[in-house]
Parts: structure tokens; sequence; C-alpha cells
């Protein structure tokens, strides 16, 4: 099993407040790995972390994280976003651009302005994303006009064109009604032939539909990290078991 | 059986209902108040400026006292060219200014810029217009419309600048971060998303600046002028609507006190049509929900 | 709908289906065997009996699996839970199996006394109901598993009726007690696997009505007694 993100000891600081104690894990390729824990424990920090996002609100780390061996602290912060995309769990699509230009904003606030160019990436990630049926005859339309469920999969759609070879998703379905969860759920199941899957998800029932591994959370230290069918059906720690029957947090 | 304290009407409750009425009263009389004015203005404004107004005054040139026929052409164009003028410089550093304190502001320096952008929106429109003067008139040895767009633009930059921060704070921290997590840089973020964003309260800003400059006389009086005659040149005075009110409403005929009635009216449309302009420019590309 | 969820549900069925077509192909060698005499059919039972315990674990850990990780409620809730039993049925039916076999290697020469008694009849029976009960499971057919439930009766009676034959043949026939001893405990096991074949259709109709049938006829009949 190949590793695409290999965690170690990573440490995450938010001036001089420590969230994130000693963290390691390996995220293998391909596969899904659901975060859960609860509120606080710091797993949106940790997947913001990963492709430095944790920066930008003026955080900082240590440890290392291995994007395919490379150090990611060492590449250009822009060009390791393309490499992995990121969803929010607020949709946020651009309120001024159209649906097309939603999907294509990554491309074309890189360079490539050429709308013949980009019709094909923006249908192709539109039927990734398990938007084209509803949304090809209106491309123009803005993106604002969709549904809670129609805009995360556009937000979707628009972080898989700049073909990031990660998907870091924040708790994408939280604020959505059940139907477009599972709408998303399937989309994840789909998403992870192509794509490395890292999901935070607050809804451990999400976290056991979805993911192949799974790693709890608590208080910024990582308790287990396990597959997903051992963690739900025998976890190794106390603290996992009570917080996965509810017992706390 | 109810509770008899809140079912009953008891002194408490009149009370209430008094109180009630005299405050809405009082607020509808506050309203009145401030709407007074306003219908004050434009109704002597409209009723003493329209007997000037026809075509002729926007195409002809001033004529001497008494003779029939005059307009304000000069003037209309000089107040269009000196707003230009100032907006050429107040609006990109206004802009410029007030995307640098919302984006990257949040130091010491954005600090004491943010506290000179205060100072310099309460400097008086006079003491610009005499700082022009040293700054631009003298060096150049005459006056022009570059000093009185240089003037205009100084008092424009403030409330661009603020308008221009307020407006940008407004834009939801999620659509940088979205625009950054698709690796998108920073600086083309803050343009291409944030600013996209937040262009019509910019615009807004934009507006409420060209206009505050559109009605500045005392600066116009130390820089630009004013002109008697048709002249486009930026390097000479020119003359401008305000600065012609001020003229024409203190000479002692009452045939240019007329004119200087409908100068006003000019204005008054002026700004209502550069209002309307931006209101069209910024309406919604998109039918909203 | 989740598209593996479906997919777990499926392979759920295809193991719960193998299984039983072993353990049909088990009780329909012991059946023939004792009816056609030949001792040649009883071989394999035994070693087919390792893969239905096999079946059995896997059937239970993938409905662990399933319960644990899809959370499913309704119909879907009940049919892991009605698989659950019919997994459990179906393991002891094919150790059932594995001792009528025994038996049948035992007594199985004995022609005459095996036709007069009409155990090939009783056997035939149970076969076909274990084979209709695990058919109502495949197709959910309440229908047939209701069929099942009746036809139980009837196991019950040649249950009885053998049983008195056998004991009087025993007493007109001492030289006969030994291989009569074994068919007695040969229709013993027939009767567990006529039962246990009831359960199957129970299980399915608690699946398929939601209704729990199970031990109905006792509970009514204590009412009755308790009155």
């Amino acid at each position: 099993m190949e590793i695409k993100i290999s965690i170690k000891n990573l440490e995450a600081f938010y001036g001089k407040n420590r969230v994130l104690k000693s963290v390691s894990l390996d995220i293998p390729k391909n596969k899904v790995v659901a975060i859960i824990g609860p509120s606080g424990c710091g797993k949106s920090t940790f997947i913001r972390c990963l492709n430095r996002m944790h920066e930008v609100v003026g955080g900082s780390m240590t440890g290392s994280i291995l994007l395919d061996g490379e150090d990611v602290t060492k590449v250009d912060p822009v060009l390791l976003r393309k490499r992995m995309g990121m969803v929010f769990q607020k949709p946020n699509p651009f309120p001024t651009m159209s649906i097309f230009n939603n999907v294509a904003a990554g491309l074309k606030l890189n360079g490539l302005r050429n709308n013949k160019k980009l019709q094909p990436i923006v249908e192709k990630c539109l039927k990734q994303a398990a938007l084209w049926e509803e949304v090809k005859n209106n491309l123009d339309d803005a993106g604002m006009n969709l549904s809670g469920g129609q805009q995360q999969r556009l937000c979707i759609a628009r972080a898989l064109a700049v073909d990031p070879e990660v998907l870091l998703m924040d708790e994408p379905a939280s604020a959505l009604d059940p139907i477009s969860t599972t709408k998303i759920e399937d989309l994840i199941f789909e998403l992870k032939k192509n794509y490395t899957i890292v999901i935070v998800t607050h809804n451990m029932q999400q976290a056991s539909r979805v993911s192949d591994y799974t790693a709890f959370f608590y208080v910024g230290d990582l308790i287990e990290y396990s597959e997903t069918r051992k963690m739900f059906t025998s976890p190794d720690k106390q603290q996992t078991e009570d917080y996965i029957r509810g017992r706390f947090g | 059986m109810e509770s008899g304290i809140i079912k009953e009407k008891n002194f408490f409750h009149y009370k209430k209902k008094f109180t009630s009425v005299v405050m809405m009263s009082l607020t509808m009389v506050a309203t009145i108040a401030a709407i007074v004015p306003l219908v004050f203005i434009f109704y002597y404004t409209i009723s003493k400026g329209i007997t000037y107004l026809s075509p002729q005054f926007f195409v002809a040139m001033p004529k001497p006292v008494g003779e029939p026929g005059g307009g304000m052409a000069n003037a209309i164009v000089g107040t269009l060219i000196l707003i230009g003028l100032g907006g050429i410089i107040g609006i990109p550093v206004g802009i410029m200014t007030g995307t640098y304190l919302s984006e990257f502001g949040h130091n010491k320096f954005g600090y004491v810029v943010r506290f000179l952008t205060d100072v310099l929106s309460g400097v008086p429109s006079i003491v610009v217009g005499v700082v022009a003067y040293t700054m631009v008139v003298m060096p150049m040895k005459h006056f022009s419309a570059i000093a009185g767009g240089i003037a205009l633009g100084i008092l424009m930059i403030p409330t661009i600048t603020r308008t221009t921060e307020e407006m940008i704070k407004l834009v939801p921290h999620a659509l940088r971060e979205a625009g950054l997590a698709l690796g998108i840089p920073k600086w083309k973020t803050t343009l291409a998303i944030v600013l996209r964003s937040a262009w019509k309260g910019i615009a807004t800003g934009v507006l409420l600046g060209l206009s505050r400059a559109a009605g500045e006389t005392a600066p116009l009086l130390f820089t630009a002028l004013g002109n008697r005659f048709w002249s486009t040149n930026i390097g000479q005075p020119m003359a401008s609507l305000t600065v012609y009110i001020y003229d024409y409403a203190k000479s002692p005929f009452e045939d240019w006190n007329q004119q200087a009635w409908t100068a006003a009216l000019v204005l008054i449309l002026l700004i209502s049509i550069l209002s309307l302009l931006f209101r069209i420019i910024t309406r919604s590309k998109y039918k909203t929900n | 709908m989740l598209e593996h969820f479906e997919e777990e549900l499926e392979n759920l069925k295809t193991n719960l289906i193998k299984m039983a077509s072993l353990v049909d192909d088990q009780v329909n060698r012991v059946v023939t065997a004792l009816e056609t005499d030949n001792l040649e059919l009883c071989k394999g039972v035994k070693a087919k009996d390792l893969e239905v315990d096999a079946y059995d674990n896997l059937v239970q850990t993938q409905c662990e699996n399933i319960l644990a990780l899809f959370h499913p409620v309704a119909v879907d809730l009940r049919y892991i839970m009605s698989a659950l039993m019919i997994n459990n049925q179906l393991e002891r039916c094919g150790d059932i199996a594995v001792n009528i076999g025994q038996r049948v290697k035992k007594a199985g020469s004995y022609k005459d006394l095996i036709f007069e008694s009409q155990i090939v009849e009783m056997g035939r029976t149970a076969k076909e109901m274990l084979r209709n009960s695990i058919d109502s499971f495949i197709h959910s057919n309440s229908e047939l598993a209701r069929k099942v439930i009746d036809t139980d009766e009837v196991v019950d009676k040649f249950n009885k009726n053998i049983f008195k034959f056998l004991v009087s043949k025993m007493q007109t026939n001492p030289e006969l007690i030994e291989p009569c001893a074994h068919l007695i405990v040969l229709i013993r096991h027939m009767e567990r696997l006529a039962d246990h074949a009831t359960n199957i259709a129970e299980d399915l109709i608690f699946y398929t009505d939601a209704r729990i049938i199970t031990h109905q006829k006792k509970l009514a009949n204590r009412e009755k007694e308790g009155d």
C-alpha cells in the first residue's frame, strides 16, 4: 500500500498556544481517511496544516509532512495547494462568478483563459462532482443561485479543476440536508478511485460509512488510528470506544 | 382563571402605551425635521433655477451682464474635467490604500496610516486648497486645472480609502480561503476575488468622493481659479460651476444672481445623474432569488 | 442510496446462498443415501461441514461490519437480523446432516425396516422443507415460508407414528433392537432438521412482514393453559 502523505511529530500552534501535540500518521494513496473527535480537538487544524492554510490565519507548525516524500514546508505554498485541494464546511462559491467561471476560477486566475480549452475541463469536473446533469444548460447562471448541496458540489468541482492529487475536506456535508449529504458521500466513494481523500467530520456515522481509515483526535492528541472496520467494531483504546459509543464529547 | 397581573389592563399597560405613542410621534417629527431642509433646497433651487434652464445654458458661453442668451458651458465642462482629474489621483490612491489597510494593515504602520486618513478627512477643504496653491500653483507660476485636480484628489482620498477598507472587510474570509486553497497567490486572490466581490461598495465610496469634490468651492479658488472663456487646457485656469455660483451669487446683478440659481440646479442635477449612472453600473447582472 | 452499502448487502446474500446450497447438498446426500443404501454419498458430508462452519464465521463478521459501519434501520436492519439468525440455523442443519449420515451408516442396510417405517417419506418431507425455506429466503417469498411452517405438523406426526412403529418392532423383533435404536435417533435428527427449516421460514417472515411469529403456537397454548 502506497503512502501518499506521511506525517511525523506534527505540532501546531496559534501563537504560544499548542493545539496539536506530536501527531504521526500515514495517509495511504487513493483511500479515504476520516478524522473524528469532539469539538476543539484539533481536527480542522490538522487538515489545514497539510496544505499550509494554517499559516494563513497566523498559525505555525513543527514536525514533518511529506507529500510523496517531499517536505511540504520546503515547497511554495501556492504550488502545494494546487496539489492538495480543499473543500470547506460552508459552501463558498465566488459570488460574482457564473457556474462555469467558478469551476474554471483556479485555472483562469493562473493564466489559462481560453474558454474553448476550459470547456472540456469544466465539463469533466462537473461530471466528477455529480453536478453536470443539473447545470449543463445553465453554465452562465450565477453560482450563488444553486441550492446548498449543489453549491457544495460546485466547490468540489472547482477544487478538482486544478487537478489535485489530494482532496482535503473540512466537514463538507455538515451544512447540508440529509439527501445532499448522501450525494456527497456517494461522491467521495467514487472520487477515491482517483484521489486521496482526507475528511474531517464530527458525524461518526458518516466516518463509518465513507472512510477506509479513521483517526480519532482528542484535545490535540491522536488517540487511535486504524482501519475503519476495526475502529467501529473493536477499537484498541477505551477512550476511542467511549467516544464512538457516545459516552462523552 | 388566568394570571391577573398579565391580562389586566392596569396602570402599567396604559403607561407603556402612552410612552410608545409619544416616542413614535417624536421620531416622526424628527424625520420630518430632517427632510424639511432638503425639501426647501430642492424647492428653491428648482423654482428659482428653472427659469434660465434651457439647452442653451449647457452650450453657450457666459455673456456680459444684461445680454441675453448666456450659458455656462465652460463651467459645466470645467467641473467635469476637475473632478475627473481629482479622480485620477484620488481613486487609485484611495482604493489601493483601503485595500492595503484591510488586507495587510494589521500592524503599527497600518494603524498610523488609518489615523492619518482620519485626520485628513477632517482637514478643512480651504486648507487643502492653500496647500495645493503652495505646492503646485507657486512653482508653476500660474493657476491651473491640474492644481485644482490635485486639491480635489486629496480631498477624495479619505472617503474612498475608508469606504474601500470597510467594504473589503465585509467580504467573508471564506472567499479568501477558497481562493488561496485553489493555489492562487495572495495578491491575485485580493485582486480577482476580494476586490471583485467588494467592487459595488467601493464604487459607492468613489461616488461619494466624486460628489464631494464636485461640490467644493474653496480649494478651487486657490488652484483652478476660474475662467471666463472656453478652455480645456488643464495647464491653465479652469472654470467650474461652484466658483461661478460663488462669483455670480455675490454679484450685484440680478441677471447673474438668476444664473447662479440655475448653475446650482445644474450642479445638483449633475450629481444626481452621476449617482444614477453608478446605480446602473452596479446593478446585479444576475437575477437574485 | 449508498452504493457500497448495497454492495455489502449483496455480498452478504451471496455468502448466505452459497452456505445454504452447501447445506442443501449435505442433506440431499444423506437422505438419498437412506433411500438407496448408497453409503458412498455420505462420504463428502463431513468435509462439507467444515466449509459450512467457515461460512458461518464469515457471515457473522460481515453482519457485524454492516451493523457497525452502516447502522441500518427498518427493513435493512431486519434483513441483517434475519441473516444472522438464518446463518445460525443453517450451521446447525449442517451438523444435523452429519449426524444423520452417521446413523445411516449404522442402519442403512436394513432395507425392509426402513421401507415399512416410512422413514424415507419423513426424510423427503424434511429435506423439501429445508429447500423451500432456503428458497423463500432467496426470493423473499413469504407465501412459501408459510407453507414450510404449516408442513412442520406433518413432520411431527411422522415423528410420533414412526416412533410408535419402531417401539412395537423392538418389542416383537428383539434382534432388530439395535437398528431400531439407531433409527429412533435418526428420526429425532430429522425432526430437528424440520424445526430448523421452520425457524428459517419464521425468520424470513420477520424480515418481510416485520412480525415475530416464532414460538407463536407455544405461547398461545401456554396462554390457554394459564386460564
